[in-house]
């Protein structure tokens, strides 16, 4: 979660970066180790009996389901596609109404005096509390959880908005204003680049808080998608198949972050150059 | 070094502007009730909800029901807490098992937990025990996670300064790590207290037979919307106390100071 | 014609007209070409002097003109700033960093990064254009600072204390290079200092305030011909002067001390 300071460490101090990036090595070998291991005594337990596989499965029989659930069940592409034109249209709603908000709040002192401490409050309770509201307003299906996503989501990008424009220093703007920059270049040259990597950062707890909206919504209300079907391959003690969706929708989000830390280290740059 | 500084934003326009989202919000809504164009069915009567509200409070089934949802998220989270700071702290003993741990917990925070809610409800039935289960099983990650990095990430200078005076292991656990990494924990644990009002309230709407997300659930598909909306409104009222107070508990000392 | 930078009869507040004035009562006037340090006890104002010739601060009352016209707004063609912590914007290259004044005045691109690169290679640091700030250091990323302030062809360069955050050597010699090319090229320099030896090395003339309120309380010709060599700084003259401004600032700065 952290990469600046690790960017930062291997940057700076070569000698440090080879012990650190052998560490490293060792870990993930290690962790790989051990994520292996316990698949593999999953299926012992369930051999032997510890484990009931009828209520928790194990790896074998996932695998099987897996291949079962994309080779011929049209079900499974249609829950994914479902899940991913949700996901999509919940944060391009979130994004739509997180960013301006964001900078609303960030720039307009009255505005943030006024409704910050009503997003912080919207941010802090559970929103689940509200589901059965989203069902009578948006109805079953995509309605409620591109909603709910979208509500989960832009609360996070306009928070985060917020810290990256807070974060800035302000003798960045005095600089601005002693080479005779406008407001509009302080808000192109400071504002923008300054909290971009904050940005970056809530633009991925959108993401992620839309996605586990849209799931929670599916799961709720719908009866398309990804949630949806987990709940029902549970009921009917379909375990392998829930199992399948519930492992597929993990790495999707886990390689999704990588991905997201990855190109945030590419696309701010500068920031791994900052000493703090 | 700005010349007359800018006052503070006038507090007319502030309150102004807090008033004018409570009338458009509550405005909207009566406009809603009056002209009809918001079916019933949706959107009760603002009066209707309060009325209920009321009424609710008067029944001896609401403040059970309250009791058993506060219940499960106090001890779930209690569960989370105690067993995320005890992982955190032994996977913080050592550089490798942190560097091992590290994207495991953070990968556990990251991952839709909700998902795998419906399992809980087989292993553990309908009751409480899957509520409370979920709840710590949600709040864990982000607690041990936190705390495991906030005690393996302390600043060398700090651990220096405490060999220079010659601390003992013990001191320098207690005076130094657990000082420096106290922030992260406690930001870890307020993390762990929503994420456990969070599970909490969803698992009483996806499964459950008792419980005030049961109740709004209950009242809302059997078209009891007044109802309904009557319950969400005390469901919200107590979880915001509740997270005030758990906020409050687990504030920073240095972050009250700056206040 | 020579510009001169003129401040008139100028009083600065922080608070209302209750408190005392940071500044009140300064006149100077400083020629195109001229040198001129100002030095005085910490808390006398010479920042809050500067920030106002720089057009930061309004004025309680009196002014600064620039050839007889009043500077309300920061001008960087006229007057521009060296910060003391350099202020870099960290997420722009060394280049971008120097342009960014000349983009702010409305040139395009390409030329503000050719006259950026110019200055840069005016300042030593023709090879670093492409870096960001953060890989330099702290004397580097201050020579950057200065490139930007003259990229706008500024007729008058300010600094403010610009090599008080650098260690005592490179304070030294980043100090001597940059004075020797900013003279050679008939810059006009007002420059803060709380260094004695700067004071004195650098200046045609040396500014020295007081504090409680924040006045001038002598001005000092320094009489010694450019270039100027080491020889300068251990001879007798350069002691004598020393000396003065020691004993002038001296009570503030030991009660200071403590």
């Amino acid at each position: 979660m952290d990469t600046n300071t690790i960017v930062l460490a291997r940057g700076r101090r070569p000698a440090i970066a080879l012990n650190a990036s052998a560490l490293a090595r060792k870990a993930t070998l290690y962790r790989t180790a051990l994520v292996l291991g316990f698949f593999v005594l999953w299926e012992l337990l369930a051999n032997i009996g510890a484990i009931d596989e009828r209520s928790a499965s194990k790896p074998t029989a996932i695998l099987a389901a897996f291949g079962d659930m994309f080779a011929g069940n049209a079900e499974t592409y249609q829950a994914l596609s479902d899940t991913l034109y949700v996901l999509v249209m919940a944060f391009i709603i979130a994004v739509a109404i997180g960013m301006p908000l964001g900078l609303a709040l960030a720039l307009n002192a009255t505005v943030r005096a006024a409704y910050m401490s009503i997003v912080i409050y919207l941010l802090g309770i559970p929103k689940t509390i509200f589901l059965p509201l989203f069902v009578l307003f948006f109805g079953l299906g995509n309605g409620s959880a591109i909603a709910f996503g979208a509500v989960l989501g832009f609360l996070q990008i306009a928070v985060n908005v917020v810290a990256g424009v807070d974060s800035i220093e302000p003798r960045f703007f005095r600089v601005t204003s002693a080479f005779g920059g406008s407001r509009w270049h302080s808000f192109v040259h400071v504002i923008l680049p300054g909290a971009a990597p904050a940005i970056f950062a809530g633009l991925w707890h959108g993401v992620r808080n839309a996605f586990v909206g849209v799931l929670i919504a599916q799961m709720f209300v719908s009866n398309i998608g990804i949630g949806y079907l987990v709940k029902v391959y549970t009921n009917n003690f379909q375990i392998d198949n829930a199992m399948v969706l519930i492992i597929i929708s993990a790495v999707a989000v886990i390689l999704l972050g990588t991905l997201w830390e990855l190109s945030e280290a590419r696309l701010t740059k500068w920031k791994s150059t900052v000493r703090s | 070094m700005r010349a007359a500084p800018a006052a503070g934003p006038r507090r007319s326009i502030v309150w102004g502007l807090r008033i004018l989202f409570l009338v458009v919000v509550f405005g909207g809504w009566a406009l809603a009730n009056a002209t009809g164009s918001i079916s019933p069915i949706i959107l009760p009567q603002l009066s209707a909800v309060l009325v209920q509200s009321v009424e609710l409070l008067g029944e001896a089934d609401v403040w059970i029901a309250l009791a058993i949802t506060a219940f499960e998220m106090i001890v779930g989270f209690g569960i989370a807490a105690v067993a995320g700071l005890l992982v955190g702290f032994v996977l913080s003993r050592k550089p490798l098992r942190s560097a091992i741990f590290e994207k495991l917990l953070a990968w556990g925070y990251i991952f839709p937990i909700s998902l795998v809610y419906p399992l809980f409800l087989i292993w553990a039935g309908v009751g409480l025990p899957s509520k409370i289960l979920f709840a710590a099983a949600s709040a864990f990650f982000p607690i041990a996670y936190n705390t495991m990095r906030g005690l393996s990430a302390v600043p060398a200078r700090y651990l220096k300064v405490g060999q220079a005076f010659g601390a003992s292991a013990q001191a320098t656990d207690w005076h130094i790590r657990a000082g420096a990494a106290r922030p992260m924990i406690l930001s870890g644990l307020r993390l762990g207290v929503s994420m456990a009002t969070v599970s909490v309230v969803l698992a009483e709407m996806l499964g459950a037979n008792a419980g005030l997300g049961f109740m709004a659930q209950q009242a809302s598909s059997q078209f009891q919307i007044p109802q309904a909306y009557a319950v969400i409104l005390i469901l919200v009222v107590m979880t915001s106390l509740l997270l005030w107070f758990m906020e409050t508990l687990l504030r920073d000392p240095n972050e009250r100071l700056k206040k | 014609m020579t510009s001169h930078l003129n401040v008139d009869n100028l009083e600065i507040r922080y608070g209302d007209t209750a408190v005392e004035p940071a500044i009140t009562g300064i006149n100077l006037e400083i020629m195109q070409g001229e040198f001129v340090t100002v030095i005085g006890p910490s808390g006398c104002g010479k920042s809050t002097l500067l920030h106002a010739m720089g057009g930061m601060l309004a004025p309680a009352s009196g002014g600064i003109y620039l050839d007889g016209t009043e500077l309300t707004r920061p001008d960087p063609r006229q007057a521009a700033f060296v910060f003391q912590d350099y202020s870099l914007f960290p997420w722009k290259k060394v280049v971008d960093n120097v342009a960014m004044g000349l983009r702010f005045a409305g040139e395009d691109k390409k030329t503000a990064l050719e006259k950026a690169a110019a200055e840069l290679a005016f300042v030593g640091l023709g090879d670093k254009a492409d870096k960001y700030p953060g890989e330099l250091s702290g004397g580097m990323q201050q020579r950057v600072a200065v490139a930007r302030a003259l990229a706008l062809k500024p007729k008058f360069l300010l600094m403010d204390e610009p090599f008080g955050a650098l260690d005592e050597q490179t304070r030294r010699s980043l100090g001597q290079e940059l004075t020797k090319i900013l003279h050679d090229a008939g810059q006009s320099v007002v420059l803060i200092t709380h260094s004695l030896e700067e004071a004195i090395f650098w200046a045609d003339r040396i500014i020295v305030m007081k504090a409680g309120p924040g006045e001038v309380s002598k001005e000092i010709i320094v009489d010694e011909p450019w270039p100027r060599s080491l020889e300068f700084m251990t001879s007798e003259r350069f002691e004598n002067l020393r000396a003065e401004l020691f004993h002038r600032i001296q009570p503030t700065t030991v009660s200071e001390a403590k």
